[in-house]
């Protein structure tokens, strides 16, 4: 086949054409991967950010809400206990020394009691330094504190006390999470007995926290409603499924599952 | 023609000198020492042929061992940090060159154009312009593309290497036996040198940005 002069270089325009096209094709195509991939690192550093915020808010609720328990603790047990005790002293007349001595040795049990339960506030005022006990004994100081209350009967099962392992910013979550979801029974459930139960079968942690409340309507209040919003977003951080199961009069169960650790 | 080609190559030269003043770079004093080279074996080739009327094939074929020396080293230079360990591929490659070309003046002459050298080179520039950016895909590192000095460089590198196939292709038949084709040939090596000497100018330009950028951060 014998081509023709204008054919050749007809062909030799055209396929260099070709030839120059195919490299602008590819860097069109690693120009938008490369900027795709920086959308994406971008936006992996957004979140992180966020996290970190969130992490950071989520210490100073936990700081402050030991606060708070430190402060009604202080006012209503020990303040009442020192407050006996001067009383206790101040009645004493020594000339009536067998009353006086049962006197002293009452204000003597008074100020060990007084002793007793500044220790456990003490413990309580390390609620970030309890973390690094455990998730598992964290939570437990809080069941513990809650049940002295003598308002509620609780029902423990707490596996993560078993484990010797941790995750420092799920932990810290977690424990808001649970200090939250308690703060809501005492608020808003009216109930009597809380179950906890804590699972964590092989790397799957499940938290399940059921109590004997008033309960509410899931599908009228959503998970929006009455401080769950909070619970909600704390439960996406870590990753986890929130199923909240609740009907008017008939309690309410919320279960937490996540990747652990 | 050929004053056209000189001029881009002085221009980009030029550029090289000024955009890269403030690059201490080795990489950087090889690209003003090759661009300068261009511009003298450019002239050399001109003036030998004007005065003795001989063929200039000499001068280009001494030329292109160090063309393909400085394109190899500029490769490298770039892959380095997203590739460690690459040097030994980048010397193989210039020994397969090497050896081409050596293999082509014992058997052609030092007189004739070493076309098959050059279509071996071409191809192993192709191969590691391409790995190039298969390795700047597949890093973890983020560069912004519009200011990135290798980005550029080697997409120049891409479009001059990967374009000339044809012309190599065609380039021996055409000289013997196809005289009429030789000015589109003319055509698309001038076409070629504009793209290649173009987005290298641009590419120093983004060094320059990059050098401005990092002395202002201090």
């Amino acid at each position: 086949m014998q081509f023709s002069s204008s054919e050749i270089v007809n062909i030799i325009i055209l396929a260099t054409c070709v030839f120059l096209i195919a490299p602008v094709f590819l860097l069109i195509y690693i120009k938008e991967y490369l900027r795709k991939k920086r959308v994406h690192e971008e936006e992996k550093v957004t979140l992180n950010q966020k996290f970190e915020a969130e992490v950071l808010k989520t210490r100073i609720e936990v700081q402050e809400q030991t606060m708070q328990t430190i402060a009604a603790d202080l006012h209503d047990n020990i303040g009442q206990l020192l407050s006996l005790t001067a009383l206790n002293l101040n009645s004493i007349n020594i000339e009536h020394t067998e009353k006086a001595r049962q006197k002293i040795n009452n204000s003597i049990e008074l100020i060990n009691n007084s002793i007793r339960e500044l220790r456990a506030l003490a413990k309580l005022m390390q609620a970030e330094n309890i973390l690094m006990m455990g998730l598992g004994s964290a939570l437990q100081q809080e069941f513990n504190h809650i049940e002295k209350t003598g308002r509620y009967q609780l029902i423990i099962s707490n596996q993560l006390l078993e484990i010797n392992f941790a995750s420092p910013q799920k932990d810290l979550i977690l424990l808001r999470l649970v200090q939250e979801i308690f703060n809501n029974i005492i608020k808003h459930s009216n109930a009597n007995h809380i179950t906890v139960n804590i699972q964590l079968i092989e790397n799957h942690l499940d938290i399940i926290i059921t109590d004997d409340g008033i309960g509410f309507d899931v599908n009228q209040t959503g998970y929006n409603g009455l401080g769950l919003s909070s619970i909600r977003k704390r439960v996406e951080m870590v990753q986890g499924t929130l199923n909240i199961n609740s009907a008017v009069n008939q309690g309410t169960s919320i279960h937490i599952k996540l990747l652990y650790p | 023609m050929s004053e056209v080609n000189l001029l881009l190559e002085f221009i980009c030269f030029a550029m090289a000198l000024y955009f890269l003043k403030g690059n201490n770079d080795k990489f950087a004093l090889f690209t003003k020492l090759y661009l300068g080279l261009v511009c003298v074996t450019e002239i050399s080739g001109f003036m030998w042929k004007l005065y003795t009327n001989k063929s200039n094939v000499w001068i280009y074929n001494i030329y292109i061992l160090f063309e393909v020396l400085y394109v190899s080293f500029g490769l490298y230079h770039f892959i380095k940090p997203f590739k460690k360990n690459a040097r030994p591929l980048y010397i193989s490659a210039y020994f397969v060159f090497i050896a081409v070309y050596l293999y082509g003046v014992f058997t052609r002459g030092a007189f004739k154009f070493q076309t098959t050298a050059i279509m071996v080179a071409s191809v192993l520039i192709v191969f590691l312009c391409l790995y190039y950016y298969y390795n700047l895909m597949k890093s973890d590192k983020i560069i912004s593309i519009r200011n990135s000095f290798g980005f550029w460089w080697v997409a120049a590198v891409l479009f001059f290497y990967f374009g000339s196939t044809v012309y190599n292709l065609f380039m021996n038949v055409i000289f013997s036996n196809k005289p009429f084709a030789y000015e589109i040939l003319v055509y698309i090596m001038l076409t070629l040198n504009a793209i290649l000497y173009g987005i290298w100018s641009y590419s120093f330009i983004c060094s320059s940005r990059h050098q401005k950028l990092l002395t202002s951060s201090y």
